[in-house]
């Protein structure tokens, strides 16, 4: 019965720390092909800084373009993250340990991108100090610098903070599999945890915080960038609902994306055994409710404001319902909600392979409904004049490309850099599995795991991950 | 050009309003009247008073719905000359009434004049008011956000309460590496051999 | 590891005296982290946010100690969008002429506006000059301003080019540099101010600066002066007069007078632009005689490398 309970832990450890010392082929390509494409964004960028932001689609009336609409749709990813592991930490789902690592992981990355995309749409980069020279608390750039550098330092401290004892395990486990850097980083950043009853109640502590502060840094965060547009007078945007609004389509968005990224780092991961189809129904649910609020929202805006007609809002509505921007808005609505919604809803579509495409169409769907928001919102006119339109140039698809390539690459390279499983995690649910009240020696890197196994163990192609 | 043109425009008028004065009675057979001006003497910058004109025939009866303008002389980005205040119909009283803000300080004449009509003829009146102060009367707007209550007090104890729990957190971080290092460091002695 | 080799005593020494300095390192990080972040507000906290380049206040006008208020009065029975000349708009094209705006650029551009029976009016659009400006409101970095004579100006040395200014203004009143603007090379002489917007700043933001320079030189705005049937007012809301460089006009008693409305009034943003309704009735023009001459940017020589955009 130990044995077999050791195997287990065992076998999770060797799965999971395999790839931070096993690199093969396809890694490198996908890493040189997302820093190509990387490289071509910064490109495209050096020519809209020297040329300016002519090179751009975007002018006087529609002002701004793919630029924005990232800035909120990378902003809406990083909501999944945190909230959900936050949310699930709090109400203590037990599904939740393999998941909330990478969850976590996707809001640094995502706040990181979409944080950078602002500053990519500046006309003058280079007065970006006046921000901290001349700042206006009542100006919503500042809100929205100050919550999102809060949100980004909350949700480092809360990805590390679960990181802790994984670090001092990779310590104490990989020996000298790693680079020399590494190890270092393993040792620094472990801070080191001994896995003491002192220590996991201190950890324990400082974890509580964290999930309770970060819920209303989140959400204050996309209710912040919702208010960019709800701020001004314009038709579409002047919206009491866009705070709430933003956040669910975040979340949402947010669910979306783990599911995707979850599936391919399972995947080349060999993860199988951890992250199992369960989990995948389980955000699938996740993602099914929030089809339904995220309608819900949509049936307040556009019915509220399309009962009364008052103002452009017909024009709003032409242009949405059977114009211009008719393909984009059923492709968000039909395609981003009410395909995922159904494909959650019926038992025999509501499979791991159906979960991933709902969440694929409602990643879609959720670009789209940024970019109707931004562009549609702002081709409006205001004044008696012929509406202008939007065509993004080669500089604004490569900046998006890039910046795609961007949090797939820092993916990439954080997860040859710390378990992308919360290990101490998992094995505390085995305890609890397995009835066992935790004992001081489980997952501190110490016995029963020998370093000599864990030499051994990762080798021949992921045999310890386990298919089954 | 312009500028002259009004002007111009306007002392002709005035001139020719005078000499029809000067000469006494026009050409045709036009009742006499006059026309009476009260203001007050003395006027701080900003007051609004009542200025009356009353417009009488010559037998001391009020000659009622005759329109009565009250201007004044003034001048603005170098363009001077006449500036219409008000005009309106005498009641039944043969009385007119206007609102009179006083928006510039010194001497100001105020004038009133009836154009005549089929019956009566032309008649003016003036009061000389003398306005004093240098107050600003209207507020220049204060940019930003103005709601009651509310101020970058309520931003700094939000950013205030965040920042407080991370640097909480940060001082649990602490204790657990202060635990990791002395403490542990005993425990550490047995296990220290297995790890080389 | 390098503390493998070592003795247990050597050891200890040595993570204390790592784990005091990672300490301190933590504290400072923790501190400079705090001040980074807050930073942004502090300039509010202190109460030191206002616009660096305000030259206006009332000791350059006539009366020492009040301060003029300008606002504008646009007589739209007496504007015909200079169809009766055959030119394009006068105001536009001496606002152009006289700021050195580049090429898109219309800070006052006259819109042609159907009206409810048939026919057309001209609205001269200046910038409004909100009381209660949108654009000042958000602007992060008081770029955006309003100087104490209720004129809203933009300081380019200063705008960061987010253009929320641009997506919160209700009037279309604000235009982008989108890339090295097409102005002529003398442009690059005018002492720039930001109540005189030359030369134009790639990646910034302008407007309509109302002209207050010259109006405290005794000027109408260039707008004013260039009208051909006097349909534009300037005045002082301080000393309650106006003029259209013809008559004056005791604004208060002017506006009401003539049922004078402001654009968009219901937004509430107070603009200090103020219409008589009309379709240019005063100058004889047919409210169905439609369209209006194209502006013109007259410039036969541009800055090198210039670029022109649409809008």
């Amino acid at each position: 019965m130990e044995k077999v309970r050791d195997q287990r832990r065992e076998d999770l450890v060797r799965t999971v720390l395999h790839p931070l010392v096993h690199t093969g082929k396809g890694y490198y390509m996908v890493v040189g092909a997302l820093l190509l494409v990387v490289f071509w964004g910064l490109y495209a960028y050096s020519t809209q800084l020297r040329e300016g932001l002519i090179v751009t689609g975007m002018r006087d009336r529609i002002l701004w373009g793919f630029y924005i609409i990232l800035f909120v749709f990378f902003i809406g990813i990083s909501h999944a993250g945190t909230l959900i592991s936050a949310i699930l930490r709090v109400v203590k789902a037990q599904w939740r340990t393999p998941v909330t690592r990478m969850a976590e992981f996707i809001t640094v990355v995502a706040l990181s991108v979409g944080a950078l995309m602002p500053m990519l749409d500046l006309g003058r980069p280079d007065r970006i100090p006046n921000l901290v020279l001349f700042g206006r608390w009542q100006s919503p750039i500042l809100w929205d610098l100050l919550s999102i550098t809060t949100y980004l330092t909350g949700s480092i401290i809360y990805l590390y903070l679960p990181l802790i004892p994984d670090l001092a395990l990779c310590r104490d486990r990989l020996g000298t599999q790693g680079s020399a850097w590494k190890r270092a980083f393993f040792r620094i950043a472990s801070v080191g945890w001994q896995g003491t009853a002192r220590q996991k109640k201190y950890l324990k502590i400082a974890m509580g915080f964290m999930m309770v502060i970060i819920i209303p840094v989140a959400v204050s965060v996309h209710t912040v960038v919702s208010w960019i547009f709800a701020m001004s007078l314009r038709e579409p945007w002047n919206s009491t609902v866009f705070g709430a609004y933003f956040v669910a389509g975040a979340i949402f968005s947010g669910i979306a994306t783990i599911i995707v990224v979850m599936a391919i780092l399972r995947k080349v991961f060999r993860l199988e055994a951890y992250i199992t189809e369960k989990h995948f129904i389980n955000l699938g649910y996740m993602l099914g409710g929030f089809t339904l609020i995220m309608m819900y929202f949509n049936i307040s805006e556009y019915v509220v404001t399309g009962y009364k007609m008052a103002g452009e809002t017909p024009f709003h509505f032409t242009q949405l319902l059977v114009r211009e921007f008719a393909p984009f808005f059923w492709m968000y609505t039909i395609g981003g909600m009410v395909v995922p919604g159904l494909i959650i809803l019926f038992p025999w579509t509501r499979t791991f392979t159906g979960v991933i495409i709902a969440a694929g169409f409602a990643m879609v769907g959720m670009w789209l409904e940024r970019f109707i928001i931004v562009v549609a919102g702002l081709r409006v006119p205001l004044m008696p004049y012929e509406p202008s339109w939007y065509i993004p140039t080669w500089v604004e698809w490569s900046v998006m490309a890039a910046a795609f390539a961007m949090f797939g690459l820092i993916i990439a390279v954080f997860s040859k850099l710390v378990p992308v499983i919360s290990i101490w995690e998992v094995a505390e649910q085995y305890e609890e599995e397995e009835g066992k009240v935790p004992a001081s020696t489980e997952v501190s890197g110490r016995p029963p795991m020998r370093p000599a196994r864990a030499e051994g163990a990762p080798g021949a192609g992921g045999g310890g991950g386990g298919t089954a | 050009m312009r500028v002259r043109r009004g002007t111009w425009r306007w002392v002709a008028l005035l001139g020719t309003l005078s000499l029809f004065l000067a000469t006494g009675t026009p050409v045709w057979a036009a009742e006499p009247v006059t026309l009476e001006l009260q203001a007050p003497e003395q006027l701080a910058l900003g007051d609004k008073v009542s200025v009356t004109a009353m417009l009488k025939d010559a037998n001391g009866s009020p000659v009622p719905a005759g329109t009565v303008i009250l201007w004044t002389s003034g001048s603005f980005l170098s363009v001077g000359g006449a500036v219409q205040l008000g005009e309106a119909a005498t009641d039944a009283q043969g009385r007119v009434t206007f609102t009179y803000e006083a928006r510039n300080e010194g001497a100001v004449t105020l004038n009133a004049y009836f154009r005549g009509d089929s019956r009566y003829g032309f008649a003016q009146g003036s009061a000389a008011v003398d306005v004093q102060g240098s107050a600003q009367l209207t507020r220049h707007p204060i940019e930003g956000v103005r709601v009651p209550g509310i101020g970058v007090w309520i931003l700094a104890a939000i950013l205030g309460g965040v920042w407080s729990t991370y640097l909480a957190v940060m001082v649990f971080l602490t204790l657990i590496a202060r635990e990791g290092r002395v403490p542990a460091h005993e425990a550490l002695h047995g296990a220290g051999g297995r790890r080389g | 590891m390098s503390s493998q080799k070592e003795t247990p005593g050597q050891e200890s020494e040595n993570l204390r005296k790592w784990r005091v300095s990672r300490r301190r390192l933590l504290k400072i990080m923790g501190a400079a982290g705090v001040v980074a972040v807050v930073a942004p507000i502090f300039p509010s906290l202190v109460g030191k946010v206002s616009a660096a380049r305000t030259q206006t206040n009332g000791a350059n006008g006539a009366k020492p100690g009040r301060i003029r208020q300008w606002v504008m009065v646009i007589d739209l029975r007496r504007c015909d969008g200079c169809q009766g000349i055959d030119e394009p708009p006068q105001c536009t094209q001496a606002c152009i002429q006289g700021h050195y705006a580049p090429e898109p650029m219309q800070w006052i551009q006259v819109f042609e506006h159907e009206l409810p029976g048939g026919g057309t009016q001209f609205i001269p659009t200046p910038c409004m000059q909100c009381h209660n400006a949108p654009c000042v409101n958000v602007c992060p970095v008081a770029a955006t301003f309003t100087t104490p004579e209720g004129v809203v100006l933009i300081d380019q040395e200063r705008c960061i080019g987010c253009r929320l200014c641009m997506a919160v203004c209700p009037y279309d009143r604000r235009f982008f540099n989108w890339g090295n603007a097409p102005i002529p090379p003398e442009s690059l002489l005018a002492d720039y101010n930001p109540e005189h917007q030359a030369p134009a700043k790639r990646g910034t933001v302008m407007k309509c600066d109302f002209c207050p320079d010259m109006a405290r030189a005794g000027k109408l705005p260039y707008c004013a002066q260039a009208c051909p049937t006097n349909a534009i007012y300037y005045g002082d809301l301080e000393e309650d007069i106006a003029t259209n460089g013809e008559k004056l006009v005791k604004l208060s008693h002017f506006l009401t007078e003539n049922q004078a409305y402001r654009l968009k009034e219901d937004l509430g943003t107070h603009p200090r632009v103020y219409y008589i309704p009309g379709h240019g009735e005063a100058v004889s023009r047919d409210p169905r005689r439609h369209g209006r001459k194209a502006t013109r940017w007259p410039w036969q020589e541009k800055v090198e490398g210039a670029r022109t955009w649409k809008r």
